[in-house]
């Protein structure tokens, strides 16, 4: 990105290193976006001559339980084995690590350009552990956050009481809750995104305010990461249920994760049945086969003879199918409608079906229908075209 | 040829010719027994031979025995497909007719069933493309590849004028210049990896007295494109009826001779309009999902029928 290589070229040579692994690399926590970096200033007292970069200190985002940490973080060029020191802005001072946990920041190894990441990791499990702490005051808060430990469906939870004035709870509480999700029964085709985009992991993440302490306002949203959006459809993350009044957060984690396979299982099942009804159809009709969609089955087409007759077939597969039923589109080899130019066509959308069927009972069927319908078809391609 | 007569109401039947010619599909039946890895030829002008070559071709198609040319992956890729509208004179210079008495020449008849073709391959998917050549004495190209279907009929439409052409056509030339159109995907293994395209020529010769060949010269590379996994050479061949002062048996064999790897789809047609637009119909099959053509079955059978 255009301003990561911006504030990249502005820090000494000594402290980028660092931090270009902490563009690349910095995905802690349950992350909905990556970390980012700015303001960068040098700590030095003097501008050397030759103007290089000499940017020691910035600012980094961390995306934290649905908010946004800013921390500083200062090194010194001048003492480049030294590890940097933090300023955690917005915490008014109550965020105080006790350092023999941060195992990275007491044995800095300053040779390590990983060395940075890791150390905002030490950081942030405390600072998760201190977001823990706080909720204690406030029993409702605590009740939803251990009954949460343990559970199945949720893989990790932030939480975080906001950037409040102490003691009170004027801005809403997040818990930020990480949902496991398994892409990998879908096929590969669903799953793609445009070459350019890096998918990155599927992420399935439960963001839930909690306006009061005792719990009776609370809003979930969904966020789901480009690659789980684009599999399961984009408008899935508003399609929630509803977070029940008076609920809490063990009850409604599960359905949601519930919502969230059931739109899987959708998905792979309709992927399914489409296949089977295709492959029972170039099955039935192998000696007629046009071309089909080898990757989704979402169509087929045929040529077809009756009586010396011959005609082309087209069956396009709804998105809703087995519940909807696949259209046929029979068309003429011989004649193009006056009325547009296009071959004469006959669109066929009604026609005995069963979504219960198996593909090969569709199959079998459906040669039925065209069977009886294309002696009508015949007809009325001739009468109305005029070679 | 032997066609079999039309006997629908609507259907344009028209009286068979005398001289029979064997259609690949029945020609096979005949010689069974002809060694699976004999190499088609092309040279003579015996039915025996032309039926060596399709016997021939059938054995490498049956899978249990082993196909000779690796088989791409069955997936509906786009196709660049390249159609070679034959402008020779011999393609105004004679008519034929339908039932209802109208006349067209084989000129009118082709332009009529690309049109077709073009608009319900389009149909069936969008990234198709299509390109023009019309063949003289040497090949013109008209419409570089498109895939808007109107497009390339306004070009089609607009060609009217033939021309004398003389005996022979090089089809080597042909092919060469397809090739600088359209170059081939380079995939390493074939088999197993999808191309992002292939080619297909279709070709639509309509001479009766004059015989597509390649010179000495030439041979080797002809021979090397026709056995490109990712090019296909798909044939419909309209000519006059078999006659002492024609050639169109020895031209048919030369556009067999053509199919190399067995998987081309060839077909012929003197003067049954019906005919030429079925043919055209079943031209419409992408060659990498079709059957090989000598496994095509189009008759649709009621139920009391094969189960």
């Amino acid at each position: 990105m255009a301003s990561e290589q911006a504030v990249l070229k502005q820090l000494h040579p000594v402290v980028r290193p660092y931090v270009e692994s902490v563009l690349k690399k910095g995905n802690v926590g349950i992350s909905m976006g990556n970390l980012r970096i700015s303001d960068v200033k040098s700590g030095r007292p003097t501008v050397t001559q030759n103007k290089e970069p000499c940017g020691d200190r910035f600012k980094v985002s961390i995306p934290f339980a649905g908010n946004s940490l800013k921390w500083e973080v200062i090194f010194d060029s001048s003492q480049p084995s030294n590890p940097p020191d933090f300023i955690f802005l917005g915490e008014n001072g109550d965020f105080d690590p006790d350092i023999d946990n941060l195992q990275h920041l007491t044995q800095w190894d300053p040779k390590n350009p990983d060395s940075l990441v890791s150390v905002l990791e030490d950081l942030l499990r405390e600072y998760r552990v201190y977001q823990r702490q706080l909720i204690e005051g406030y029993s409702r808060l605590q009740f939803e956050y251990s009954s949460l430990q343990g559970i199945e469906a949720c893989e990790d939870v932030e939480v975080h009481m906001g950037n409040r004035l102490p003691g009170t709870l004027d801005t809403p509480v997040n818990f930020l809750i990480s949902l496991p999700i398994d892409l990998s029964p879908i096929p590969q085709y669903l799953v793609r995104c445009l070459p350019q985009d890096d998918p990155g992991e599927d992420l399935a993440v439960l963001l839930t305010k909690f306006h009061n302490a005792e719990g009776s306002r609370v809003t979930p949203q969904l966020f789901l990461s480009p690659k789980v959006e684009h599999a399961l459809g984009d408008n899935t993350a508003l399609r929630i249920p509803r977070f029940p009044t008076g609920g809490c957060l063990m009850d409604y984690v599960p359905q949601v994760q519930d919502f969230l396979q059931k739109q899987i299982d959708h998905i792979v099942e309709s992927y399914q049945r489409r296949r089977e009804y295709v492959a029972a159809f170039i099955s039935r009709f192998e000696g007629s086969v046009l071309e089909y969609d080898a990757e989704s089955f979402t169509k087929l087409s045929l040529v077809l003879e009756w009586n010396e007759f011959f005609f082309v077939l087209h069956i396009e597969l709804p998105s809703r199918f087995p519940q909807d039923m696949p259209v046929f589109t029979f068309q003429s080899c011989y004649y193009l409608s006056k009325a547009n130019g296009e071959p004469y066509i006959s669109v066929q959308k009604s026609y005995p079906y069963s979504p219960r069927w198996t593909g090969e009972e569709m199959a079998q069927r459906a040669k039925v229908f065209i069977l009886d319908f294309i002696p009508q078809f015949q007809k009325v391609s001739v009468s109305s075209n005029k070679l | 040829m032997s066609s079999s007569a039309s006997t629908t109401d609507e259907g344009e039947v028209l009286p068979e010719s005398e001289i029979e010619e064997p259609a690949r599909q029945e020609a096979e039946d005949e010689k069974k027994d002809t060694p699976r890895d004999e190499v088609p030829h092309g040279e003579s002008e015996e039915m025996n031979s032309l039926a060596s070559t399709v016997s021939s071709s059938q054995d490498s198609q049956d899978s249990s025995d082993g196909t000779i040319h690796a088989l791409l992956p069955k997936v509906n890729c786009p196709e660049k497909i390249v159609i070679c509208l034959d402008m020779s004179k011999e393609m105004t210079s004679r008519h034929v007719s339908s039932r209802d008495g109208s006349k067209f020449s084989p000129l009118q008849l082709t332009k009529r069933v690309i049109e077709i073709f073009v608009k319900t391959k389009s149909r069936m998917d969008r990234r198709h493309q299509f390109a023009l050549l019309v063949l003289h004495d040497t090949p013109t190209l008209v419409t570089d590849f498109t895939n808007d279907p109107d497009v390339f009929c306004e070009d089609l439409r607009a060609q009217e004028d033939t021309e004398e052409c003389q005996t022979t056509f090089n089809v080597a030339q042909l092919l060469q210049e397809i090739i600088q159109l359209a170059p081939l995907p380079e995939i390493e293994e074939v088999e197993l990896i999808p191309p992002p395209y292939i080619v297909r020529v279709l070709l639509l010769y309509g001479r009766s007295h004059c015989l597509p060949a390649a010179p000495e010269d030439s041979q080797q590379m002809l021979s090397e494109l026709l056995l490109s996994p990712h090019l296909f050479l798909d044939a419909l061949y309209v000519h006059e009826p078999p006659a002492d002062d024609n050639q169109s048996i020895e031209i048919f064999n030369a556009i067999c001779d053509l199919d190399r790897k067995c998987l081309s789809y060839v077909y012929e047609v003197a003067t049954n309009v019906t005919m030429f637009h079925n043919h055209m119909a079943k031209l419409l099959a992408h060659p990498l999902q079709r059957p090989a053509q000598s496994d095509t079955y189009y008759r649709l059978q009621s139920n009391e029928d094969v189960a």
